[in-house]
């Protein structure tokens, strides 16, 4: 057995012995999906494409090493405290309106206070409100019903005591809808406020 | 003596706003324990929701771990005694202007993509002081252990 097998062993049986230089860890996004990462150096390159495959560079002069997978009671160790710490991504909520009014639909009616929760608990800095309407009525008149309607979410959310500052609120009208129709037609999906809580 | 030390805090503040307006390239949204933003030769404790600009410079101390989400939605994170570096970061959709490099000096780092990960990956770098790691919209780690 040579210096550096038993080095390697030593490593092994203590579980933990540092490896200095730059390890790279692939990992499947939240949804399931898995993409590719490519790691280079002066010397080489790598790339990852499976689940918790990994290579390591020692000094930028060497290539990356080969591709192994790394054991999920490693990268708990080595990155379980970097993954906790990484924030919420941003969310989306949605409220309707009814026909031609601010009025919210009976089902969006708790929406508003699971935004202001959602800002809350991200401490959120960043929020958008963008007003829509159907294509019932003309276009002055949906683009002035869609900007009421994002103010009223605007209103309700400073009201609650939120930062008017950090919310920017947005009309759109008739002319981006969720699911496109002929003019004059009533869509219920389209009669809506968007809130993107950052 | 108080008074003279609360003036100097006042410049050192309101040199530090005044240079603070750069390009913010994101936002602190998670914070525990000791954290540092250095920002030229100026270090501040970092605050919930604090923005940060091109340049800034992320350190955490022992036990201590901090989330930053960028214009474009990117999270990255840091664990325990580490340093990040933003070193470069354009997000305009209007004109397609994109760009994000990232240099993690020391410790360990996670990242998952946000929109110019998707929109422009060709774009996004992240850097240690030994490789250059580019990605194609996704979520990785990276740990940095320094030489003696």
């Amino acid at each position: 057995m040579n210096v550096i097998q038993m080095l390697v062993l030593a490593c092994l049986l203590l579980g933990g012995c540092a490896a200095k230089g730059t390890t790279v860890v692939l990992l499947e996004d939240p949804d399931g999906k898995v993409g590719k990462v490519s790691v280079t150096t002066p010397a080489g390159a790598q790339k990852l494409d499976a689940p918790r495959q990994s290579t390591h560079i020692e000094k930028k002069e060497s290539a990356p090493s080969v591709v192994t997978i790394m054991e999920q009671k490693a990268i708990d160790r080595d990155f379980g405290q970097a993954l906790s710490a990484m924030p919420t991504p941003p969310q989306t909520f949605l409220l309707y309106f009814e026909q031609g009014t601010t009025s919210l639909t009976p089902d969006s009616r708790l929406q508003p206070a699971r935004i202001l929760a959602a800002i809350r608990e991200r401490v959120s800095t960043d929020v958008r409100v963008n007003g829509h309407a159907d294509r019932v009525g003309s276009n002055d008149k949906n683009m002035r019903l869609s900007l009421e309607r994002a103010i009223l979410v605007r209103d309700y959310l400073v009201g609650e005591g939120v930062e008017a500052s950090i919310i920017q609120a947005f009309s759109h009208g008739e002319g981006n809808p969720l699911f496109p129709t002929a003019d004059g037609v009533s869509e219920p999906r389209n009669r809506r406020v968007e809130v993107l809580v950052r | 003596m108080r008074l003279s030390l609360s003036i100097i805090l006042a410049i050192l503040f309101w040199v530090g706003n005044a240079l603070a307006t750069g390009t913010v390239a994101g936002h602190v949204k998670t914070l525990n324990g000791q954290v540092q933003v250095q920002r030229g030769a100026i270090y501040t404790p970092a605050s919930l929701g604090q923005p940060l600009f091109i340049e800034d410079i992320i350190a955490t101390g022992q036990n201590s771990t901090v989330g930053i989400m960028l214009e474009d939605d990117t999270l990255v994170s840091l664990g325990p005694g580490s340093r990040l570096e933003l070193k470069d970061f354009a997000f305009d959709p209007s004109t397609e202007t994109f760009g994000m490099a990232l240099r993690l000096l020391k410790g360990s780092f996670a990242y998952m993509s946000g929109v110019i990960g998707r929109m422009a990956p060709e774009k996004v770098s992240v850097e240690t002081p030994d490789a250059v790691i580019s990605t194609h919209g996704t979520r990785f780690l990276v740990k940095v252990e320094e030489r003696q």
